[in-house]
This record gives structure tokens, sequence and C-alpha cells, in this order.
């Protein structure tokens, strides 16, 4: 198990590092965290003729709050967002998530956005970044654009990045302040994928005592992150009374479908999705209202 | 016979030495040092958490070659042709070799074991124009390095012509599809036995439950993959071998079978090695090939495996299909016991019918079965070989008398622990003839322990927990439930070992053993057995182990027998030595040997304290008239070793996802003379770890095309710290009476029930939330958690009053 | 094939080695350095044997190319030692009968010695939670965790002891 022999190119700027990609296209990977590539190439799953190195690269190694989003460049690794103060006050869900993210070593290495770009269906940060809702900025010698996750992922391990594209950061948006969030997965150990995973963000109408607005996301349930906007719809405006909460996440099966794998059947998967769906909703509920109280 | 009382003590802790054991025929005299039993650290560590290990992938060799291996990618087909030359024109390649290469060498390879109990279907080193499973070496290349050889790897092209695979036990025991055409059957041996009135004393039991019970293949899996450098040292004419393996003798006897040299020029050197449990045995192709290739090259030649050819070409266990009855008394005493099962053998048999004959002796358990009838079949599948992984057998026999126990139990209304107290063999049986018998012909004859004083020790220990436990875990929706199972670990049956032991003139003594470690601490362990019978520090004792130029003759470690064999010869041997030395002491101070004492390195003279001679003096002495002062002994014990032991867990199930959390795990063992309990205690836990590793997390999956599924630690999933549980044991000691120093075998003992205790105390959970269940198979997943509760644990039973 | 030549801080000490790109460190280490006590049981990131700090954060070395550490420093296990003496949690894995075979030790050893610069208490919860990264097939990891904690009362002696 040893890498294919590449041509190995380590760039110092952000435009020479463009120029390979617009040069050498769909026959280089670009090599971030290596923590997703690397096991590929020794176990010689993908044969590039060229690596482009991105790690000398400057400036995006940081996490800053930009206007309602939290930006985390390309070069921030999963032990950085995990620690990161900024995110702890802006996106408490991103450290939460990332804990659950593979094992300490390898969030030492591994990337935030190479985790996105990679699109592994049962990641946690793909999930947590299609449920807070935000933007990845690209940048090819074509010039850049952003793109939202729901247009991001287009299926297994597949993405709307094109090959001469780099990805240089990732916006979250921030949710409102006292907001109620959670992630709840299920994975066979601690730091596997997870069979299914669920995020969930609950703003709160203290005033009211209701729901004021709630995303739900699901992850390892198909080959993409799923957002279930509908069938949260029932619990806005509403008094999150558990049997509610139940009844919402019992309803998600509809939206999805999961795939019969290896690791658990379609049927399971469902199942899961369900179980999670309202762990999550219920934990940001609780979340959400806590902060009421502490706030009062 | 003397008895000793278990003691019950803190985990890791050992009680102190206080009364010695002693075995029938004890023939020690005091020494003043007490090692045997002592808890003692490692002298192989400071080495190794230093990275000093030499394992045989740190072995290179100036000009040394890398050896990477083609490897079929179908389960079943023909070869048509191999296509060597773009590989052979890759950079840095040195060659590359078919079958066809190979000549005459490319025949069968010798079994592991002795085993004539039916016609073996052996590997030859590559396969020549059929491959048989996903994995099979069909050719080799040799590169300057491992990159550039896996460069050439990809380039070979090999034009197979696609035969129908054979992966399920029950199709291919149907012969629809031939894996061996010569043979007419896949169906490769069989064997029964009958105790008893056999199947027959079923008609009398109150209640037959009947079960197919299904356990799912698993892998091995050391940490180090299997590896091997050879160079031919061309000035003495001796092949050296450096091998990661459990038996370097055995090894050794292959190479010189396959190769045609002389014993005395082959030379295998087991250095360090980074795990076995019983996968490093046998004769494996990657091992000839690079012994052959390096010979004929006059070049070093270095294979060392990675971990996907760790999943393809290593043996694999356990896979079994078991159709059984289990016929009882109303108040739950075991009738009879009727298993027929299919043992599966993969596509070739390297260690013969051993695991199947192991199963079928281990299905009494720790119990009375007055009747039994046992029959198996040895199947061949398009799957990697099956050859023995720790208990090799033993978890899969008790897994079959301990599940069937709670099957009726569950059936006739009856707690699970009261079923086994009902059955347990009653101390005052021992010695208890199972009316089973070894390999050996020797009868299977449990010879001592106290069975049900260590059963209830463990329900002492664990019962009271539950309710408590329960208490917590309703609060969160989790169910509680207890699984409790027993068993006898039978090991050190047939074979030898030897210990030389040499005496140096700085009064410090070398021991060289066949039977090297993969991590058991050997060099420790039989250091205190040498230290204490010679009476002599233990730091003046080393121990040399895994070089077949250093002992003539040896077995290997495999089947927890080092202690038993290898430990005995050791103490022969250094028993031998202080004879020895005594005597030549007698005969320098001009006394009789029985005046004389010895103490501290020092023998004097009784009462004349000026009159003394160290013990390095006495070899220097002997030393004037002979060339070496050298003991040697070689120890076989009759029949096998007995120990006994109880597992208890308590799991706690979260009936939404199936999650299983393992809380209390507590084990009774009786090691009989434990040599060092640090050392003991680690061999348990850590086998009982892989045990519930087969419970709950690994199987190696085929899809129906023989394509193995999950060959990455990604998805075939070894047991992880994280969820793991705390063990705490509880010892008892009953020293064994087939060896005079009371050894029993201990490194199987975790791994014997902890299958079984897993899975029902999974059910026990589920039981507890309303869910009657019974898991049929291995390994209980969510999924299987998730589809009992779907189905409100209906299984395929079919039982009759 | 283009080779480089590359510049490490190994264990303290400054080497210089010519790599083709595509080694991975674990094998530049071990093979071109001569630094065997580097293990590799899995080359994907899962087993944990290769494990080594870079600029003193664990990292897998088989998933990074030697050529990505150029100008970097590496710690490996034959860099624990002081002086000749055993680290705490070296000495902790040896009281503690935390290794059997020793093929997954050196990947603990770095783990765990990094764990306890970042939490020098830990529970043993949280240890089993840090070494989750890290396979080892033989000892059922109990052992493991009892070094760890065993080092971690060492070092707290060691610095209750310094004024
Ligand atoms: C043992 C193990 C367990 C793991 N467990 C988990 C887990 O539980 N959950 C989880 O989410 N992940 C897990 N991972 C994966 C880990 O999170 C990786 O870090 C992540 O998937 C990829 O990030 P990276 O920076 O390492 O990317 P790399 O491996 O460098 O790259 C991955 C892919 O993304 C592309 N890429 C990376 N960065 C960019 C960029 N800026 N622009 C364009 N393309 C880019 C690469 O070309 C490549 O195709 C695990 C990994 C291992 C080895
Ligand atoms: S060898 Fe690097 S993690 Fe296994
Ligand atoms: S000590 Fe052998 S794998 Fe850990």
């Amino acid at each position: 198990m040893k890498p294919p022999a590449f041509e190995y190119y380590c760039p110092e700027t952000l435009d020479e590092a463009l120029g390979l990609l617009a040069q050498y296209g769909a026959e280089a990977k670009v090599l971030a965290g290596g923590q997703s590539l690397m096991p590929m190439l020794n176990m010689r799953l993908s044969h590039p003729g060229v690596v482009i190195d991105i790690n000398r690269l400057p400036d995006l190694n940081r996490v800053t709050v930009e206007g309602t989003s939290l930006q985390v460049g390309a070069l921030v690794r999963h032990a950085e967002l995990e620690h990161s103060a900024l995110a702890a006050t802006h996106c408490p869900i991103l450290p939460a998530a990332e804990r659950l993210v593979a094992h300490l070593a390898i969030r030492q290495r591994g990337t935030v956005v190479g985790s996105l770009v990679h699109a592994d269906p049962a990641a946690e940060l793909p999930l947590v970044w299609l449920t807070l809702g935000g933007e990845l900025e690209v940048r090819s010698t074509r010039g850049s654009r952003t793109i939202a996750p729901e247009a991001f992922y287009l299926g297994y391990f597949m993405t709307d990045l094109a090959p001469d594209e780099l990805a240089v950061a990732v916006r979250f948006e921030r949710p409102a302040a006292g907001h109620g969030w959670a992630i709840e997965e299920f994975a066979r150990r601690s730091g596997d994928f997870a069979l299914c995973a669920a995020a969930a963000v609950v703003e709160w109408d203290a005033a009211r005592g209701v729901v004021q607005g709630v995303r739900l996301g699901l992850g390892g349930v198909g080959g993409a992150p799923v957002r279930l906007d509908q069938a949260v719809a029932p619990l806005v405006g509403a008094v999150p009374e558990a049997e509610l909460v139940r009844e919402v996440a019992r309803g998600v099966g509809q939206y999805l479908d999961p795939p019969d794998d290896l690791h658990a059947s379609r049927a399971f998967r469902l199942h899961l999705a369900e179980v999670l769906s309202e762990r999550a909703l219920r934990a940001a509920v609780r979340r959400a209202q806590a902060k009421e109280v502490q706030g009062a | 016979m003397k008895r000793f009382r278990g003691s019950v003590d803190k985990p890791g802790l050992w009680p102190r030495k206080g009364g010695r054991l002693s075995g029938r025929g004890a023939c020690r005299f005091a020494t003043q040092v007490e090692y045997i039993g002592q808890r003692r650290t490692r002298v192989e560590d400071a080495r190794l958490v230093q990275g000093q290990g030499r394992y045989v992938s740190d072995v290179a060799w100036p000009g040394q070659l890398v050896m990477a291996v083609v490897r079929s990618t179908h389960a079943h087909a023909r070869i048509r042709a191999i296509d060597g030359s773009e590989a052979l024109r890759s950079r840095g390649v040195f060659g590359v070799y078919t079958a066809r290469d190979l000549g005459g060498l490319n025949r069968p390879m010798p079994m592991g074991i002795v085993d004539t109990s039916f016609e073996p279907a052996l590997q030859t080193p590559l396969a020549a124009d059929k491959v048989r499973y996903v994995g099979e070496p069909v050719a080799v290349v040799l590169a300057e390095d491992r990159y550039l050889a896996e460069d050439a790897v990809e380039k070979v092209r090999v034009d197979y012509e696609p035969l129908e695979p054979v992966i399920d036990l029950d199709e291919a025991a149907a012969d629809r599809v031939l894996i061996h055409e010569a043979r007419g059957s896949n169906v490769l041996g069989g064997f029964e036995h009958t105790v008893g009135a056999g199947e027959a004393a079923l008609a009398t039991a109150d209640l037959v439950v009947e079960e197919v019970l299904r356990i799912g293949r698993v892998s091995g899996q050391p940490m180090e993959p299997r590896g091997v450098v050879a160079r031919y040292d061309a000035e003495q004419g001796v092949l050296e071998v450096y091998l990661g393996t459990q038996s370097a003798h055995g090894a050794k006897g292959h190479l010189v079978a396959m190769l045609g040299l002389p014993p005395e020029k082959v030379r295998v050197i087991a250095p360090d090695v980074g795990g076995g449990f019983g996968v490093k045995m046998g004769a494996y192709p990657e091992d000839i090939l690079a012994a052959y290739l390096a010979l004929t090259l006059g070049r070093p030649v270095k294979w060392a495996g990675d971990r996907l050819e760790e999943f393809l070409a290593t043996n694999q266990e356990r896979e079994a299909l078991h159709r059984v009855k289990l016929g009882v008394q109303r108040d739950g005493r075991i009738v009879a016991l009727v298993d027929r099962f299919l043992q599966d053998c993969g596509a070739y048999t390297p260690m013969g019918s051993l695991i199947a004959h192991t199963t079928a002796i281990n299905l009494a358990g720790a119990y009375r079965v007055p009747n039994l009838y046992v029959s198996y079949q040895l199947v061949a599948t398009n799957k990697v070989p099956v050859g023995p992984y720790r208990g090799a057998g033993r978890p899969q026999g008790h897994f079959v008398i301990e599940r069937m126990l709670d099957r009726a139990a569950d059936r006739l209304g009856l707690s699970r622990i009261e079923i086994r107290r009902r059955n347990l063999i009653p101390p005052e049986a021992m010695p208890y003839d199972t009316g089973l018998v070894l390999r050996t012909g020797d009868p299977i004859a449990y010879d001592t322990g106290n069975f049900p004083e260590g059963f209830e020790s463990l329900v002492a220990a664990l019962e009271p927990r539950l309710e408590e436990r329960r208490r917590a875990a309703g609060r969160q929706g989790r169910w509680v439930g207890l699984g409790v199972a027993n068993y006898v670990e039978i090991s050190a049956a047939g074979g030898f070992e030897g210990a030389i032991v040499e005496a140096r003139p700085d009064g410090t003594f070398l021991v060289f053993t066949g039977a090297a470690a993969q991590g058991q601490g050997h060099r420790t362990t039989l250091a205190q057995v040498v230290a204490e019978r010679l009476g002599v520090p233990f730091e003046s004792v080393t121990v040399v182990e895994g070089d077949t130029a250093l002992i003539a003759r040896g077995v290997g470690t495999f089947s927890s027998r080092t202690m038993v064999m290898a430990g005995n010869a050791a103490s022969q041997a250094a028993t031998a030595m202080r004879q020895e030395l005594l005597a030549a002491a007698a005969k320098e101070l001009e006394v009789a040997v029985e005046d004389l004492e010895w103490e501290a390195g020092r023998i004097r003279v009784r009462g004349v304290p000026a009159s003394a001679l160290t013990v390095g003096e006495v070899v220097q002495r002997l030393l004037q008239s002979q060339e070496r002062v050298r003991t040697e002994a070689y120890f076989s014990a009759k029949g096998a070793t007995y120990g006994f032991g109880s597992h208890g867990v308590i799991v706690e199930v979260d009936p939404a996802t199936g999650g299983v959390s393992l809380r209390d795990y507590v084990m009774v063992h009786d090691g009989g003379q434990v040599i060092n309990p640090l050392l003991a205690d680690g061999q348990i836990i850590g086998a009982a770890v892989q045990g519930i590793g087969t419970a709950l997390y690994e199987e190696i999956r085929y899809d129906p095309q023989g394509q193995p599924l999950n060959t990455t630690y990604l998805d075939y999933l070894l047991p992880g710290s994280a969820e793991m549980p705390e063990f705490e044991l509880i010892h008892q000691r009953y020293a064994a009476t087939n060896n005079p120093e009371g050894f029993k075998g201990l490194g199987e003992a975790g791994i014997i029930p902890s299958m079984a205790v897993v899975l029902s105390a999974v059910e026990d959970a589920l039981a507890a939330g309303g869910v009657p269940a019974f898991f049929a198979a291995t390994p209980v997943t969510p999924e299987a958690i998730f589809a009992a509760m779907n189905q409100g644990g209906v299984s395929h039973e079919a039982a009759s009053v | 094939m283009t080779t480089r030549q590359i510049r490490l801080t190994v264990n303290g000490q400054e080497r210089t080695v010519e790599v083709e790109p595509r080694w991975l460190l674990a094998d530049v280490l071990r093979e071109r350095l001569g630094l065997t006590g580097t293990h590799l049981g899995c080359e994907h990131g899962v087993c944990g044997a290769c494990t080594v700090l870079l600029d003193g954060r664990p990292v897998r070395s088989c998933l990074l190319l030697a050529v990505q550490a150029d100008g970097h420093a590496v710690t490996t296990v034959e860099g624990l030692a002081q002086d000749g003496a055993l680290s705490p949690v070296q000495e902790g894995f040896r009281q503690e009968h935390g290794l059997q075979c020793g093929f997954c030790t050196p990947g603990f050893l770095i783990t765990a010695t990094y764990l306890l610069e970042q939490n020098p208490q830990p529970t043993r919860e949280e240890i089993r939670e840090a070494l989750s990264g890290n396979l080892c097939r033989c000892t059922g990891y109990q052992n493991i965790v009892n070094a760890v904690e065993w080092a971690a009362r060492k070092l707290a002696e060691q610095n209750s002891a310094k004024p």
C-alpha cells in the first residue's frame, strides 16, 4: 500500500496554485490535510498524475467572523476549529461536531474545507454546513464564485467543484444569538463515520414560548446530507411539546432515500434517522430554552 | 491431590504466594528465591518502548530485493494466461515470476500440523491454472523497493476465465459447483463421535431445543502484518530466514521440505513478532517464495505484507454452521447434546481439521453432558483459507453449548444462572472423564478445579449490581441485561517443547527455547522459572528464543502451550543445571552434595562459611575440562491441561439505536500455578477483548461473487479503547496434575466464552425491555438488534416437547 | 523519477535526505533514516501505529508525504527518552504491562505523550477517548489506560517536586 508515482507541486502563492490547477485540471489532485486523499493513494484507488499540495499557501489558516458568517480558511485543521473560541461563541455546533470527527491525530491534520470538498456522505461537517447554511468560496484562473451547500453536493463524493477550482474558505451562517443546537449521531465506535447523524438548530421566541425557526439536517442517509425544511415546518410557531417533536421526527423518512450497504440496511438507516432527528430536535430545543432561563 | 481455595481479590491483584501449589509428583527442592508467581515487569519492555524492537519489516540487507504479490481478483477462475512483460519493463523491476517459473517448487505446501484424518487440499505457492479465492497469489514481482514493486504489480496482466464461485456453506456442501474438481466433492473430510447413548438419548428428554447457529468469519489481525526476509549466505551455504512466525521450527520444516535443503542449511529466526494469535503459523506461499528466490538469485529478498494482504491472504477463522439439538429434563439437567456442523475451510486446508476437531471436543464445556453426538464436515468454499485464530474451535464449541443452555433455560422458565448451576461438573466428580478424546487419543478428563465455586463467585460479584444498573439506565430509557457463561480451556495437548540452560563463567545463565513469543513475555516468565529453580537472581538469567540455530528442536507458541511445555522443560533443565553445579562444587570443595548450601549465587559448605565458591567459579572450573556447561530438557505433557473459568457481563442496550455498551465485565479464571500474574491478567483481558470483537463488531463479509467487502480498518471493525469495558478478575488456583509445575495454559481463556456471554447479556437486556430475542449468529450488530426488535425476537426455532 | 532534497529536524537532529515525492514520511523515517520504531500497521490512517509528532502535534506518518515535512520538526518514539532515561509515559507502559507484542506501542506512546501535555490529569474516559485512534490487538486496552494514569501521576509528582 504505497502511493503511485505523481508529479508533486507545492505552490507558495494562490496564483501559482490556480495556475497549476488550470494547467493540469482533472489530472491533478489538491492535497490538503491528506486524511482522505492519502489513504486513497496508498490503496491506489486514485492515480492522479499530479498532486498539488496547498499546505504552504499563505493566509488560509484563519477562523474569522465576517458579517453574519463564521469564515474558515482552507488550511484550518479540524482540531483548530474544535478549539476555536470564535466558533464556540458564534457557531457552537461546530466544535461539537468536530469532536465527533475521527480521532485526535486525524483532526490535527485534516482540514475543515477538505472534509466539505471530499463529500463523504456520512461526514459530520457537510451536514452541519448544510444545516447552518453558508457558502464555499472557490477560486480558479477563471475567477471566483461562491457555492451554497444545497447546490454543492451532487451525490456520493460528488460536488459542483470544477477540476480547476480551489476552495479557499467556507462560510457558516451564524444562527441568531440564543439559539439552541444539537448534533446527534450513531457510530459503531468513537471516531467512526456515523451510520446516521442529525443536526438541529432552533431559534426560540422567548416572549411567546414558541419555536421561531428550526432547521434539521441528516447525514448518512444517501449520497449527500439532506436538509428537511418541510418536515420540520409544523414546529415553526409551535410550542415544542414532546409529542409534536416526535411526530415531526417520525415524518422525516418520507424525504429520505438511504441505501442498503455493508454497514446498515435502508430500513435501519431510516429508523436511525427518525431516532436521531428526535434526539437532536429535543436537545436543540432544550438548549434554546436553557439559554432563555440563563438570560433571565 | 491437594486442592486450593479460590481467592477473590481486586482486579490486577494476586494472592501472595502463601500456600505454594504443588502438582502431582512435584520435584523441587527449596530455593530461597521465589520468582514463580511473582508480579514482575517485563525484561522485553525497555527495548520495545524505545522503538528498539526488531520486527521482520525492520530487517534490511544491502542489495535486497523487495517482493510484491499479484493476487487473484476472482474468487473462482481459470487462469488462461499471465503477461508480465509490461511489468518487467517497469522502473526498478528485477523480475516477474509465475507458477511456470518455479518448476518443481510449485507443488502443494505441507500442512501446518500433523493431521491424517482426511485428505487435505493444499495450496501451491503460486496458482498455476486455477484460482480459488480473491487474494490467492498468482505471480510475484521483485523490485528495488516496495513502491516500485507495487507499480509493477499493477502492470501484470492476468487473463481469467471466471467460474461460478461458491460462498455459502450449505450450497458448497451440495456440490453443484466443485472447487477442487479432482476431489469430486467440496466436502473434504468428516468426523463423528458419540458419547454415551448419543442422539438416541434425546428421546428421554423432557424438552428438546433445536437451533441453527451460525458463527461469523473473522480475521486474527495482529497489528504487525505477516512478513519474511530471506538471504542466502553462500559462504556458509546457509539460507537465513527472518520470519514473523509463531513457530520458527515449524517454518524451518516447511522450508526444508519445499526447498529440498538439508536441515542444517536452513536457519529460521523469529525476531520480535507483532502479535500472532494463531494466524502466523503453517506454510504460507510468501515465505516459501521469498526463500526460494533468495536462494536461487543469491540476493536477499524481503516481503513485508500490508494490511490489505492481511485481509486477503492470511488465514481466517470461526465460520461454521451448527445444527444443534439439546435435550434437557424439566429441572434443566442436560440429557443429550447433538451437533452436526459444517466447518468452512475456505479454499484450502493449510491447518487440517484442527479447528473443527477442537470445536467438537469443546462442545461439553464445563458441564455434565452424559450423551453427546457430534459430527462435522469440512467444506471448501471460495474464500480465504481457514486456519487457527486464538481459541481455534474452543470459542465455537462453547458458543454452542452456552447458547443452547440459554435457550433451554428460557423455554423451561428457569433462570440462565440456575440452569448452569444444575449442570456444572462438581468438584467431587474430578477427575471427570467427558467421554471425548484428544487427537492424541488421550481421554479428555478434567483433572482439577472447583467449577461451582468459581461460578458462584462470579454470580455474587455481578448479580447485586444488576438492579442498580437497571435503575440508573432505566431513567435514560436504556435496557440492561446480564449474561454468564462458563468454560474449560483445554490446552497444551500434544507435542513437546525444549529448553537448554547454559551457564556462563560470570555466573549468569542463558536459556534457549524454540517457543518464541509474540507478546506473551516468555523472556520474562521463563527466566522467572529458571531463576527460581536454579536459585539465582532473576537478572542473571537471559532467555533467547526463536532461532533454530540455537536450539535444534522446538515446536512453537500456540494453543496456550508454552508455559506448560517450555515452562516445565526450562524448570527441568534448570534443576539439572543446579544439580550439575552442586556436584561440581562438592567435588571441588571435597564434601558431599548434601553438605552444601546454595545462597545468593554462592555455594558453600554448611557451617563453614569460609569454604565457598561463587556459581561463576564453579562454572569456570567445569569449563577447564569441558567446552560448555549445558543442560537440556524436553517436556511433553500427557493429555492436556484444563483451566476453568466463568465470564459475566452486564450490558446496556439503547433500544432506539441498537447500541450496546458493556458495563461490568467480570472474569473468574483458574490458571493453575501462574508464573507472573501481571502477564497472565494481560493475556486474559486481551483475549476477552478479541472475543468481544467477534461478538459485536467483527465479520469478514463476502458478496455472492466471492469479493470480500471489508478489507480495511474502516470497514472491518476492531474493538477500540473507548468501547471496551474495565475488566475485573477473580482468580482461582488449582494446579494442573499433568505437569510437575502445575502450570495451565491460559492464553486462550479470555476468548472462549466471550462471544456467548455477550450475546446472552444483550438478549437478557432485550428481555428486560419486553422483547424476547434469540441471537443465533455472530456478530450481534445494532442492525441485528434492530431486526430483533422489529420481529419481536422470533427466531428460526423448531422445538418439541 | 525526480527526487527532492528535504531537511527535517528529527528528534532534535537535523537530517537531510533526497526523496521521491511520493514516499511516505513513515517510510523515509524507517528506511532512510534508520528509525524503525515508527511502525506501519495499516497505511490508511486507522491503526495509529505510525503516529509521530509533527511540530509537537500527533499526526499519521503514513498519511504524510515526507516532502511535506520539509523544514518541520518530527519526534518519533526514539526521541521520547531523555538522556537514556525512559519518559514517564514509557515507564508507565513498562510498569503497568501496557504492551505485549509492542507493535502498536510507539503510536500509543506518542499519542499519550501529547494527551498528557494537553491534559495532565485526564480521567480514564478521557484517556480512552484520546487513544481511540490507536488500535491494539493484544492488551485489551485496560493496562494501556493504567499506564497513562501511571504516567500522569509521575508527571504530577515531578512537577510538584520542582520549585
Ligand atoms: C481513520 C480516519 C477516520 C476518519 N473519520 C472521520 C469521521 O468520523 N468523520 C469525518 O467527517 N471525517 C473522517 N475522516 C476524514 C477526515 O475528516 C478528513 O480530514 C477529511 O475528510 C478530508 O480533509 P483533508 O484536509 O484531509 O483532505 P484531503 O485528504 O487532503 O483531500 C480530500 C479531497 O478533497 C480535495 N480537496 C481538499 N481540500 C481542497 C480544497 N481546498 N480545494 C479543492 N479540493 C480540495 C482533495 O483533492 C481530495 O480529493 C477520517 C479519516 C481517517 C483517516
Ligand atoms: S499505519 Fe498509519 S495509521 Fe496505521
Ligand atoms: S501490544 Fe500488540 S498490538 Fe498492542
